[in-house]
């Protein structure tokens, strides 16, 4: 972790006892953890829930965190053992009680591509086929790229999520790339506007 | 697209030495997506409502931690255990248990049917059923002749199916009125909890919500989502129809079509006047400016046409009067009729009138009807 996250301060405030600087943190992170959720569930009842627990824990626990993290990361990781406990008791109560379904991931995204960013239609085309490729991707795979290229993790962060080693965090990010074929058009546009 | 610039911009070179020119090429175009993929933001009210819940839980832990930590722990195992099933039962809650709902009854009978939350049908053999949901959604008045009452079991719903050649209306407990049309059938919560308005519609309604500032009503149908605070408008999701539409009355709405589309599901804000009309086949939304009128006009019973393809015409009054029209000539399909159908006629007189005015004729057998 090379940069500091802007909310550490904030955060040494909050675990030193003041009260306006939980009320901050709820402000600041609730909306992240929420869109962060809904990736997991459709139900944003859960997420919610989830989201409430979660503060009321740091709440209850705050002088015995630790001053140095990684906020949103902290955040995140234990949001997401918040969802995955309450996605397993859901389903444990679920009457489908031989379908021990584990599963437990990110669910098939949907992308909006804006317009003036891509116009070139074959290119659109190609995203197109790797969404649904992607989407196709067992939901592990999907939930790790996820973490990777939209939440900005580094291996060290998603292994430790996942509780997964570094080396196995990377060859699963490998081997999801091996995997999606992606319709691949000549040119190389996509690298000129990753690069831009 | 977010704008985060953080660690890692460089992905081909640091993360795959070992990855060929297309795979990076891939990795590049997987950020791209994941960098664009659809968020689903929080409300506002919502954000400001689970602050207070929050914080109503802290002021509970508060006065128990007096009574020392073990009562506290008790009491949040306890409180876990009760959102635990909370979990559950807001799970059937949504648009999707109630489409399920749906599928699971047919229009097989000429009546119109009612299923309770106790799972008894009511039948309705009125051409046009009107109930009417008081005190809390236990007693519903039908046709201000009879009365019938329900158990509710929570989160349990009610279905009413109205099959081709008959209409309803429902009175919802907040106030909101729906018309029913021929072959639709509506799925809502048997009781408000006064926290969520939804129903699910399949065909087509009427709806004038009555308005309530912090509590969304939605319409979900197969393809669209309709989120309006309190306002008029039409929805129309056949699936035996190309599109479904919304056509906004007065008010605002908010419409979303197709969320699990890859490259859209999309989102308008309809003003009055506008009809969205979305296709699944093509993933369009579009919208026009309409002459609202002719949209609402069959729940008065007649239908204003304005420049309407007669193959339309025949499909919906075929579902009004539970006949089944074909169209025998193929060069009436690009045919338009404009004017004014009375639909408290019987059907004869109003083929008639399509008769002579497109010139074709008719041949009737029992309820077969095929324009030559």
């Amino acid at each position: 972790m090379t940069d500091t996250d802007p909310g550490n301060d904030l955060w040494e405030r909050f675990v030193s006892g003041s009260s306006s600087a939980f009320s901050e943190l709820y402000d600041a992170y609730t909306d992240i953890l929420y869109k962060f959720g809904m990736r997991y569930t459709a139900d944003s009842e859960l997420v919610k829930d989830c989201i409430h627990d979660l503060f009321i824990d740091l709440h209850t626990y705050r002088p015995s965190l630790a001053r140095e993290v990684n906020v949103r990361f902290y955040l995140l990781k234990s949001f997401r053992r918040k969802l995955h406990a309450a996605h397993r008791r859901s389903s444990l109560l679920n009457l489908n009680r031989w379908n021990t379904d584990e599963t437990f991931g990110v669910q098939a995204l949907s992308f909006s591509i804006e317009h003036e960013i891509i116009v070139d239609e074959e290119q659109r085309e190609m995203l197109e086929q790797l969404a649904s490729e992607i989407n196709q991707l067992p939901e592990r795979q999907r939930e790790i790229l996820y973490l990777r290229f939209n939440q900005d993790l580094d291996y060290e962060e998603i292994a430790s999520m996942m509780q997964i080693s570094v080396p196995t965090c990377r060859t699963f990010i490998y081997r999801a790339i091996k995997q999606l074929r992606g319709k691949l058009a000549c040119g190389s546009f996509a690298l000129i506007i990753l690069w831009a | 697209m977010k704008k985060r610039v953080r660690k890692s911009e460089h992905l081909p070179e640091s993360e795959s030495p070992d990855l060929s020119e297309d795979e990076k090429r891939i990795a590049a175009n997987t950020r791209i997506l994941m960098k664009s993929v659809q968020e689903e933001a929080l409300p506002v009210l919502e954000k400001t409502a689970l602050r207070l819940r929050m914080e109503e839980t802290i002021e509970l832990q508060g006065t128990r931690t007096f009574r020392g930590t073990w009562l506290a722990v008790a009491a949040s195992v306890a409180l876990l255990l009760v959102s635990v099933s909370g979990y559950f039962l807001l799970r059937q809650n949504t648009g999707s248990a109630m489409q399920e709902e749906a599928s699971k009854l047919t229009f097989d009978t000429a009546d119109t049917r009612l299923q309770l939350a106790d799972r008894r049908i009511v039948r309705l053999s009125e051409q046009n059923a009107d109930l009417v949901y008081k005190q809390d959604g236990l007693r519903i008045q039908i046709d201000s002749a009879s009365v019938v009452e329900q158990r509710t079991a929570d989160q349990a719903f009610n279905t009413l199916t109205v099959p081709y050649g008959k209409r309803s209306t429902v009175t919802l407990v907040d106030g909101t009125k729906i018309w029913l049309n021929s072959g639709s059938k509506l799925v809502y919560p048997s009781t408000s909890d006064g926290k969520t308005r939804e129903v699910y519609l399949e065909g087509q309604a009427y709806f004038s919500v009555s308005h309530a500032d912090d509590i969304p009503f939605f319409v979900h149908t197969k393809n669209m989502k309709v989120q309006v605070f309190g306002t008029e408008f039409d929805v129309s999701a056949y699936d035996d129809d190309p599109q479904s539409t919304a056509v906004l009355v007065k008010g605002s709405i908010e419409l979303t079509a197709n969320q699990k589309s890859f490259f859209g599901s999309k989102k308008k804000k309809l003003t009055p006047g506008t009809m969205a009309a979305y296709d699944p086949g093509t993933s369009e939304l579009q919208t026009s400016q309409v002459d609202v009128a002719s949209y609402i006009s069959w729940k008065e019973g007649y239908l204003i046409l304005n420049k309407v393809p007669l193959p339309d015409i025949l499909r919906k009054l075929g579902r009004y009067y539970r006949a089944d029209i074909s169209l025998g000539s193929a060069d009436a399909r690009n045919m338009t009729f404009s004017g004014r159908l009375d639909l408290q006629e019987d059907i004869a007189p109003v083929l008639d009138i399509i008769a002579a005015t497109t010139s074709l004729n008719y041949q009737q057998t029992e309820r077969r009807f095929i324009f030559r």
